[in-house]
């Protein structure tokens, strides 16, 4: 009966676990020990290996300082810890600049020309992904945040609008002239889906 | 293959990080929490036996844990 109080909290989901931690400080470690491997996968993938720890101890830092505010309906706290990560993000823009040069460094270059089925083949492909590369590197902070996290961290839409307290709507944001001006700045953080279930901003 | 596909497929392969990797974190929440173990403790510890001043229990605005004390 102890032993099984006692092995509660690691079969708490998150919500419990964040719950409990506001009298039992120490219980916080769960969560970490849960999220903390994907929330440095994270980081190494956006502003590389080396900045990547310390970014992931402020992400729990500042997550345990501020677990009384967590919406204990949700009991999954990864999306609110990618939250918290992908500001922290805002504050290594240098590195993960970086980043974006070491990985259009990493690709190969295309084939000399003279192999024309082989350049052919893979033109399509290696082109673009030193197009989509360099895209991804000028897009606005915040669309790239909700793009990586719904692509590369594989979030649902939900959750990544819940990760940057983005509202989720089906529908896009009036902009034509005489359909209402949509307030400054929503357009670019609104995000919905289309009737092909593609994203759109 | 749409747009989301081809961001998709420039996911970094990152491998997840092996223990060694988050010992530094860890070690940094656990004395956040530690610290705030003991804040918690001092707070309590010189909680125990304040009282509101002897004018204020007269005035019954006291806080209840002092009451007692008022009351003898």
């Amino acid at each position: 009966m102890r032993v099984a109080e006692r092995d509660a909290p690691a079969a708490a989901d998150d919500a419990e676990v964040i719950e409990r931690s506001w009298h039992e400080p120490e219980r916080f470690a769960v969560l970490f020990d849960r999220h903390a491997p994907f929330i440095h996968r994270y980081a190494a993938r956006r502003i590389g290996a080396e900045a990547a720890e310390d970014l992931v101890a402020e992400t729990f830092l500042a997550a345990f300082g501020k677990r009384r505010q967590y919406d204990t309906s949700y009991p999954d706290a990864r999306p609110w810890l990618y939250g918290i990560a992908t500001n922290l993000v805002g504050q290594h823009r240098r590195d993960e600049f970086r980043q974006y040069r070491i990985q259009r460094a990493a690709l190969p270059d295309l084939d000399p020309p003279g192999h024309a089925e082989r350049v052919a083949a893979s033109v399509t492909a290696h082109g673009m992904r030193r197009l989509l590369t360099a895209a991804l590197a000028d897009l606005p902070d915040g669309e790239r945040d909700v793009l990586i996290l719904i692509a590369w961290e594989q979030l649902s839409y939900d959750e990544t609008a819940r990760a940057l307290g983005i509202p989720l709507g089906h529908r896009p944001v009036p902009a034509e002239p005489g359909q209402g001006q949509a307030p400054p700045g929503t357009r670019r953080r609104r995000l919905f889906r289309d009737d092909q279930g593609d994203l759109a901003r | 293959m749409n747009d989301l596909d081809l961001v998709t497929e420039l996911t970094p392969q990152v491998p997840l990080p092996a223990p060694a990797d988050l010992a530094g974190p860890r070690r940094r929440l656990t004395a956040a929490i530690a610290g705030e173990r003991t804040d918690a403790r001092t707070r309590d510890e010189s909680g125990k036996g304040a009282h509101l001043p002897t004018s204020s229990c007269q005035r019954r605005t006291c806080c209840p844990r002092s009451r007692p004390r008022c009351s003898s």
